[in-house]
């Protein structure tokens, strides 16, 4: 009766496992067990018939061939459909952009940053309409004073304050002058350019 | 890493991976359909094994070096076909595949034996069939089958050898009534 453990040296000997001295020292013991030498030619006929019906799951070279080129083609359709699948997200994204910002520029149409309405020294020249500067008043219990600034309805839109009423009236002087002058080129008077002089 | 990996500064362009793999897949089709037969039994289409294996493969072709694609192409094949047989059996498919497969060879075996011997084969635990194949089959030493199957050298050993002896107490009568 062989052992386990011989089974198994002589399955490592048949798969060619065993160190040199391994083979040798086995070598020794097939040729005076009998008993070692029979299970060993058991494997071997068993080891055979295996290798026999692997062989039969190989197909023929026709058709390993064809299916070798499926294959091929398979895996260019995928590849192709891949690269399909990224150029319409790209091109969707793209697309998707175009629309939202359409969409933002649609409804946002007309609403453009509104102009200031009053600053702490109104331009006129920034302003809408006729300004019209009002007299001085004192203001803060007289320590100084403001001018008022109305549009054409009489709206108060910016206030200017000055410490010395002097300057409160030179700046409402030199606003009337101002609007005078806007109001006669855009009437098509004539006006005196050197007037300063 | 194994050694079948690509390093970095392997000199390849993605047209001559592509090249090598085409090739590599029209010289090893024919063992790697073997193999997954072998393995997969009639749990899964061998084709269909190997399709998958070789399509998970070009996904990540530049992953690895193609010069040297047998071991690399082999690996997949067995795990995919581990893989299928880890799900739930879901379909059996015919055992025979018509014009694929060729037929006994030459006279050496009857088809009772082959088909004897191929159904005990197919009824042993996977990693023992895996194993049994890929040593019997594909000549690969131990250290290369622990290295496809993720385990240790000495459960290779073990799966063999369990394998081998289920197989014989499978075939036992079979075998003693054909002598």
């Amino acid at each position: 009766m062989v052992s386990e453990t011989d089974l198994e040296i002589l399955e490592a000997y048949l798969d060619d496992e065993l160190s040199a001295g391994e083979v040798v020292r086995l070598d020794q013991r097939l040729a005076c067990e009998p008993a070692l030498a029979a299970a060993l030619q058991s494997q071997r006929s068993a080891r055979a018939v295996r290798a026999a019906v692997f062989k039969t799951t190989e197909p023929d070279d026709a058709s390993a061939d064809y299916f070798a080129g499926a294959v091929l083609a398979s895996v260019r359709r995928r590849a192709w459909n891949r690269r399909l699948v990224r150029a319409s997200k790209i091109a969707g994204a793209v697309a998707a952009s175009v629309v939202v910002g359409v969409m933002i520029g649609w409804v946002g149409r007309g609403r453009g940053p509104e102009a200031p309405v009053a600053s702490s020294f109104p331009h006129p020249v920034n302003t809408d309409g006729r300004l019209v500067a009002h007299t001085p008043k004192p203001a803060d219990g007289g320590q100084t004073y403001q001018v008022a600034l109305t549009d054409e309805n009489g709206n108060v839109i910016a206030v200017q304050k000055f410490s010395k009423v002097e300057d409160a009236r030179q700046f409402a002087d030199d606003l009337g002058q101002y609007q005078a002058r806007r109001q006669q080129v855009e009437e098509g008077r004539p006006m005196l350019i050197s007037d300063r002089f | 890493m194994s050694v079948e990996e690509t390093s970095p500064d392997l000199p390849v362009s993605p047209a001559q991976t592509a090249a090598l793999f085409e090739q590599a897949v029209r010289v090893h089709s024919r063992r790697l359909l073997a193999i997954a037969r072998s393995i997969a039994g009639n749990r899964a289409s061998a084709e269909d094994v190997v399709q998958q294996a070789l399509t998970n493969l070009y996904e990540h072709r530049d992953r690895y070096d193609w010069r040297e694609p047998g071991g690399l192409m082999r690996r997949a094949v067995v795990n995919e076909a581990l893989r299928i047989l880890r799900q739930p059996r879901m379909t059996m498919v015919a055992d025979d595949h018509p014009g694929h497969f060729s037929p006994p060879d030459g006279g050496m075996l009857d088809r009772e034996t082959i088909d004897k011997v191929r159904a005990a084969i197919d009824r042993l635990p996977e990693h023992f069939r895996a194993a049994l194949v890929l040593c019997e089959y594909e000549n690969m030493a131990y250290v290369q089958i622990a290295e496809v199957l993720g385990c240790s050298v000495p459960q290779v050993k073990t799966w063999l050898h369990r394998g081998r002896k289920q197989l014989a107490r499978m075939l036992e009568e079979f075998m003693s009534r054909e002598k």
